[in-house]
C-alpha cells in the first residue's frame, strides 16, 4: 500500500511548523521590545565608557591640578631668587614626575617686579626628556609674546587656573599645561607674582582611549578628547588632533547638516548659559566625517575642567552587535525544532508501522480475504486496541457475511416462488377479454396492476350461458401470498358456481356459504357480481361489501350501483344474499373496480376518491372500454406520481352495445 | 684672430656660467604652510600653467619667526609672499623691494566679538579686553581703526594673538582680530553661529586696504618682467582652476600638507605644523571665501592705486617716502 503523506510527516510538519510560526511571531512581537532595551542596555555600557573614560582624565587633572597648587602655594609662602631657579625647577620636576610619570615639565613665570624686585619678565623652564633635564630662563623687560603664550597670557587676564590647549613640544609630543597664577606679598599687598606651569604629555591619553572597547560585541569605539570648544585634542583617530573640532567634523562635501550641528552645539553646551560644556549625554550624528560619512552615536562625558570625552560607535552598531546575537538565537532555536521534528518523525514512524501492516492487511479483507492474518500487536495502547477491535470485526464480518450469503439464498428461493405464484395468479384472470367471441354486443376491457409480486384483488367475466354474461370483481382482505391464495380459490371456486346460473345473489350466497365455512385464516372477499343479459342490456347484481360500480352512460352520465347486500363474502356462512336489477342502455359502461383505484395516495396523503374516478369517466369522448381503461388507469398514476402503490389497482369495464346476439 | 675669437667666445660662456639664476627658475617663499589661502599657486603647480608659461617655481614656507624680507633681501628666496603694510613699512627703510602681484584687493580683516559679551556696536569696545594678531599688518590696521573711529589706544588692552584663537574662545580677550577666511571660520567650527557674533569688517574702514602680496627685489623684476607677469598669468589661472574644482583644489593642499608634516615629522617645525594645519572643514571654508572674494575677471593681479594710498595714509607715509611706481611698478 503506497503511503503518500505519512502520519510520522504530518506530526512532525503540524508540531514544528506551529512552533516556528509562534516563534517568528513572538520574535517579530517581541523583537522591537528586545530591540529598544537592549539599546538602552547598550547606550548605558557605552556611556559607561565615556564616564570611566572622564574618570580616569579626571583623576590625572586632579593629580595635576593638586601638584601644581601645592607649588604654586609654596611660591606664595617662599619666594625664589633667581639663582636657585634652575635647582628650584629641577627639584620640582623630579618630585612631581614620581608622582605622575606624564608631568615632564615645569614653568615659573613671573611678572616684572615680582621676583625679589627685578623688574624683568623672568621665566625659568624645566624639561625631562627620558633621564635627561633641560633648563632654559628667559628674561625680558618686555613680554615677548613670541614666548609668553596662553600657557601665561590667560591664567594672567583671567587670574584663574587654566588648562591650556595641547601644543606640540620641540620633539613634536603633544604637551597640555596646567597653568595656576601665584601671588607674592610685596610691601605688605598681595599682588599676582606670575604663573606656574606643569607641562603634561598627552601621549599617555591615547593610548588609554586605544585600547577602549564596548562591553558588548567587542566593538570598537575611536574616542576622542576634546577641549571645551570641540578641539580634538587626543584622538584614537589621529588626523584630526589639532586640525578638526567635533563642528568641523560636521562639514562634509554636501555642507553641514543643521542637525549634526546643533547636536554638537548641545554636547558643548553652546545653548547654555555658561557657554560650556557640562553633564553627559548621547547624540547622533547623521553625516559626519568622524566615522567618514557613517552615522554615528557619540555618547560623551564632561570633565572636571570642560574638556569631553567622546566615545564614537557607528549608529547601526546595534543592529551590527544585535543581529549576529538574533541570528545565533534563531538557528540554535530553528535546529532545536528541526531536531525535534526528526525525533517526532521516528517515534511516529515507529508507532505507525503496526498500522501500516493493518490496513494492508483491512484492504485483503476488503477483498473480501476474511482469513487474512492480523499483525500482532499487543502493546496495550491504543494501536493494539485497534488492532484488537479489527479482529473482533473481522470475526464478526466473516459471521455476517456466512450469515447474508444463506439469507439470501433462501430469498432468492422465495422469490423465485413467490414469481410463480404470481405467474399462476396471472393465469387465473382471464386473459381474452371481451368483445368475446361469444358476444358482440359486449365490449371489455381490464387490468390488474399489484402492488407487491401476488395480490389479492380478482375480476372475471365467464358466459354463464348463451345469453348471460357474468361480471365479478373482488378484492381480497390482507396482503401478498395469503391473500392471493385465497384469490386462487375464490376465482376457481366463482366460476364453478357460476356456470349455468343467471341469479348472482345464488352464485354468491353459494361462494359466501364454500369460503365462509372451509378457512380458518380470517380472510375475506369484499365481492360484486353481476349477470348481464347480453342481448337485452337487463342487468342482475349483487353487492357483498364491494366499491359500488359506476355505469358511465353515453352522455357521461355516471350511475353508482351503491346497493350492498350483505357483508364481504368469507365472514357469515350461512348468509343469503340480495340481488338487484338495472337496465343497461347501448354504450353504458360498467366500470368495476378495487379500492386501491379510489385509494390511490400520492405523496401528500391524500386518495383519488371516487368523486375524482366519476369526473375522469365523465367525458362522453371516451366512448370505449379499452380507452376508459387507459383513461382511468394514467388517471390513478398520475395522481399517484412517485408515491408507493400500497394497494392492487384493479379495473374492469364492460361495454353494452345493442346489436346482434351470441353468434 | 682665431685665439681672440676663442677668448671672447670663452668670456661670453663663462658670463652665462656666473649668471646669478637660469632663466625661468624661482623660488617662491608663501607665507605660512600649505593651506587653501594659496590654492592658486597649488593648482597652477598641479595643472602645469607655470610650465606652460615657462616658469619652474619651487613653492617652500616658512618657520614660524622668521622675517621674509630678510629672506628675500638675503636672496634665499626670490618672490615672497608677505603683508602690505609691513611692505610699505620695509620699503620706507630704504629697502628696494617692489609689489609684482596683488591678487586680492580687500582686506579680510575682521573684529569678532561674542554678542552675549555684551559688545555690539564699536562704542563697545572702550576698555575690552583685545586680541590683535601678533602680525605688523594687523597692528598697524588696528591702531588705524582706532584712529579712523576717534577711539583711545589707552582705553584698550590689547594683547597678541600667536597661533590661535584660544585666548578668545576661552574668554582671555573680549574682541579679536581675525581673517573672514581663516581664523572667523575657526570660531564658528568652535560651535558659535554667525547670529551669535558681532563683527566690525575692516573693510568697511578701508575698502581699498589689501593683505598679502607677492614682492620681489627690484632687479629681480627688472630682470624678469616676463617671467613675472606670466607668474601672475599662470597664478590666475590656478585660482580659476580652484574654484571650478574645489574638490580637487582640497585634495592638492592635503596632499602638500601631508608632505610637510613627514618632513617635519622630529622637529621643531612640527610644532607649527600640528598647531596650525587645517583639516577639511576649514580649508573648504578658506576656499569658499576665496572664491566670493577673489574675482578672476578682469583682474590683472596688479596694486591698484587706491590700495597704495590708502596704505600709505595708515602708515602715515607720503610720496617723499615712496613712489607708487616705484612700489608696484606696471607692466611694460
Amino acid at each position: 500500500m503506497q503511503i503518500k503523506k505519512s502520519v510520522a510527516l504530518k506530526f512532525s510538519f503540524w508540531i514544528c511548523i506551529p512552533l516556528v510560526v509562534i516563534l517568528l511571531a513572538a520574535s517579530a512581537l517581541l523583537l522591537d521590545d528586545i530591540y529598544k532595551r537592549l539599546g538602552s542596555y547598550l547606550d548605558e555600557k557605552a556611556l559607561s565608557v565615556a564616564s570611566e573614560t572622564a574618570n580616569h582624565m579626571d583623576k590625572i587633572f586632579l593629580q595635576t591640578q593638586g601638584l601644581a597648587h601645592l607649588i604654586a602655594d609654596g611660591l606664595e609662602t617662599t619666594p625664589r631668587r633667581i639663582d636657585e631657579m634652575e635647582t628650584y625647577t629641577k627639584n620640582r620636576l623630579t618630585s612631581v614626575h614620581q608622582y605622575c610619570e606624564e608631568i615632564m615639565g615645569v614653568c615659573v613665570a613671573y611678572m616684572p617686579g615680582m621676583q625679589g624686585g627685578d623688574p624683568n619678565y623672568n621665566a625659568y623652564i624645566h624639561l625631562l626628556e627620558g633621564e635627561n633635564f633641560f633648563f632654559t630662563e628667559w628674561h625680558s623687560e618686555n613680554i615677548d609674546y613670541q614666548r609668553y603664550q596662553n600657557w601665561f597670557l590667560l591664567p594672567t587676564i583671567k587670574n584663574t587656573n587654566c588648562w591650556i590647549d595641547p601644543f606640540a613640544a620641540f620633539d613634536g609630543k603633544l604637551i597640555c599645561s596646567y597653568s595656576v597664577p601665584f601671588y607674592q606679598k610685596i610691601d605688605g599687598k598681595r599682588d599676582l607674582g606670575g604663573v606656574f606651569v606643569l607641562d603634561y604629555e598627552v601621549n599617555s591619553f591615547v593610548n588609554y582611549l586605544k585600547e577602549l572597547k564596548l562591553p558588548i560585541g567587542d566593538q570598537k569605539c575611536t574616542t576622542c578628547l576634546m577641549n571645551s570648544f570641540g578641539l580634538i585634542l587626543v584622538s584614537t583617530e589621529t588626523d584630526y588632533i589639532m586640525s578638526e573640532t567635533l563642528f568641523s567634523l560636521c562639514e562634509t562635501e554636501n555642507g553641514i547638516d543643521p542637525k549634526d550641528f546643533e547636536a554638537a552645539r548641545t554636547i558643548f553646551g553652546r545653548n547654555n548659559e555658561t557657554d560650556m560644556p557640562s553633564g553627559s549625554g548621547k547624540q547622533t550624528f547623521k553625516h559626519t566625517r568622524i566615522l567618514n560619512g557613517k552615522p554615528c552615536d557619540v555618547y560623551y562625558q564632561t570633565c572636571m575642567n570642560n574638556w569631553v570625552v567622546a566615545v564614537v560607535v557607528p549608529t547601526d552598531w546595534r543592529q551590527t552587535t544585535l543581529f549576529p546575537i538574533f541570528i545565533k538565537v534563531t538557528l540554535v532555536v530553528l535546529g532545536i525544532i528541526l531536531l525535534l521534528a526528526c525525533v517526532i518523525f521516528i517515534i511516529c514512524h515507529h508507532i505507525n508501522k503496526p498500522l501500516v501492516k493493518l490496513a494492508t492487511a483491512a484492504e485483503s479483507v476488503g477483498e473480501g480475504n476474511f482469513d487474512t492474518p492480523l499483525p500482532e500487536y499487543d502493546s496495550g495502547d491504543e494501536i493494539s486496541q485497534v488492532t484488537k477491535s479489527f479482529g473482533k470485526m473481522q470475526t464478526a464480518l466473516k459471521d455476517y457475511i456466512n450469515k447474508l450469503e444463506k439469507s439470501i439464498t433462501m430469498r432468492e428461493r422465495t422469490e423465485g416462488e413467490l414469481n410463480t405464484a404470481k405467474s399462476i395468479q396471472k393465469d387465473l384472470l382471464p386473459h381474452i377479454l371481451p368483445p368475446f367471441d361469444h358476444y358482440d354486443s359486449i365490449i371489455g376491457a381490464a387490468d390488474l396492476i399489484p402492488a407487491h409480486g401476488v395480490g389479492g384483488d380478482l375480476y372475471d367475466a365467464f358466459p354463464v350461458d348463451k345469453d348471460h354474461l357474468a361480471i365479478i370483481i373482488g378484492d381480497v382482505s390482507g396482503k401478498g401470498v395469503p391473500a392471493a391464495l385465497f384469490m386462487a380459490v375464490t376465482q376457481t371456486l366463482q366460476r364453478n358456481i357460476g356456470t349455468g346460473q343467471t341469479s348472482p345473489s345464488v352464485m354468491v350466497s353459494q361462494l359466501n356459504q364454500i369460503l365462509a365455512s372451509n378457512h380458518e385464516t380470517n380472510l375475506f372477499v369484499t365481492y360484486w357480481a353481476g349477470i348481464l343479459n347480453v342481448h337485452t342490456g337487463e342487468l342482475h347484481y349483487t353487492c357483498a361489501g364491494h366499491n359500488p360500480p359506476l355505469i358511465r352512460h353515453t352522455d357521461g352520465t355516471v350511475t353508482a350501483l351503491r346497493e350492498r347486500h350483505g357483508p364481504p363474502i368469507g365472514i357469515l356462512p350461512n348468509k343469503k344474499y340480495a340481488e338487484e336489477k338495472i337496465q343497461l342502455q347501448s354504450g353504458d359502461m360498467i366500470i368495476c373496480y378495487t379500492d386501491g383505484v379510489t385509494e390511490a395516495t400520492n405523496a401528500d396523503m391524500k386518495m383519488l376518491s371516487e368523486e375524482r374516478l366519476i369526473q375522469t369517466i365523465s367525458d362522453p369522448k371516451i366512448d370505449n372500454p379499452q380507452l376508459m381503461l387507459v383513461t382511468i388507469r394514467d388517471t390513478v398514476f398520475e395522481f399517484t406520481g412517485d408515491a408507493e402503490q400500497f394497494d392492487d389497482v384493479t379495473i374492469m369495464i364492460t361495454q353494452f352495445v345493442k346489436n346482434s346476439g351470441q353468434k | 684672430m682665431k685665439l681672440k675669437n676663442f677668448l671672447i667666445l670663452g668670456l661670453l660662456l663663462s658670463l652665462c656660467w656666473i649668471c646669478p639664476a637660469q632663466q625661468g627658475i624661482y623660488k617662491l617663499r608663501l607665507c605660512w604652510i600649505p593651506q587653501a589661502q594659496f590654492a592658486g599657486f597649488f593648482m597652477a603647480e598641479e595643472e602645469g600653467y607655470y610650465a606652460q608659461e615657462g616658469l619652474a617655481l619651487e613653492i617652500s614656507y616658512p618657520p614660524r619667526d622668521e622675517e621674509m624680507f630678510d629672506t628675500l633681501m638675503a636672496e634665499d628666496a626670490d618672490f615672497v609672499m608677505e603683508w602690505f603694510l609691513y611692505a610699505l613699512e620695509f620699503k620706507a627703510k630704504g629697502n628696494d623691494i617692489v609689489n609684482v602681484a596683488q591678487f586680492q584687493h580687500q582686506t579680510e580683516e575682521l573684529l569678532v566679538a561674542k554678542k552675549s559679551s555684551g559688545i555690539q556696536t564699536i562704542k563697545d569696545l572702550k576698555g575690552r579686553n583685545i586680541g590683535i594678531w601678533f602680525s605688523p599688518q594687523l597692528q598697524f590696521s588696528f591702531k588705524a581703526f582706532l584712529k579712523r573711529n576717534e577711539m583711545n589706544e589707552d582705553d584698550y588692552h590689547v594683547y597678541p594673538i600667536l597661533d590661535n584663537i584660544s585666548l578668545f574662545l576661552s574668554g582671555g580677550v573680549d574682541v579679536v582680530s581675525v581673517m573672514s577666511f581663516n581664523e572667523y571660520n575657526q570660531i564658528l567650527f568652535s560651535g558659535y553661529n554667525p547670529d551669535e557674533l558681532t563683527i566690525f569688517p575692516l573693510k568697511e574702514e578701508f575698502p581699498n586696504l589689501v593683505l598679502e602680496g607677492i614682492y620681489c627685489r627690484r632687479e629681480t623684476w627688472e630682470n624678469n618682467k616676463q617671467d613675472v607677469i606670466a607668474l601672475r598669468r599662470a597664478t590666475l589661472k590656478g585660482w580659476e582652476a580652484a574654484f571650478k574644482n574645489p574638490e580637487k583644489a582640497l585634495q592638492v593642499i592635503k596632499r602638500k600638507c601631508d608632505e610637510i608634516a613627514a618632513l617635519h615629522n622630529s622637529s621643531s617645525s612640527r610644532q607649527i605644523y600640528r598647531e596650525c594645519s587645517f583639516g577639511y572643514a576649514i580649508q573648504k571654508a578658506m576656499l569658499e571665501n576665496f572664491k566670493k572674494n577673489l574675482s578672476i575677471e578682469g583682474n590683472d593681479a596688479l596694486m591698484k592705486k587706491e590700495t597704495f594710498q590708502e596704505g600709505m595714509n595708515i602708515m602715515g607715509l607720503d610720496e617723499s617716502d615712496i613712489l607708487f611706481e616705484d612700489f608696484a611698478p606696471r607692466n611694460e
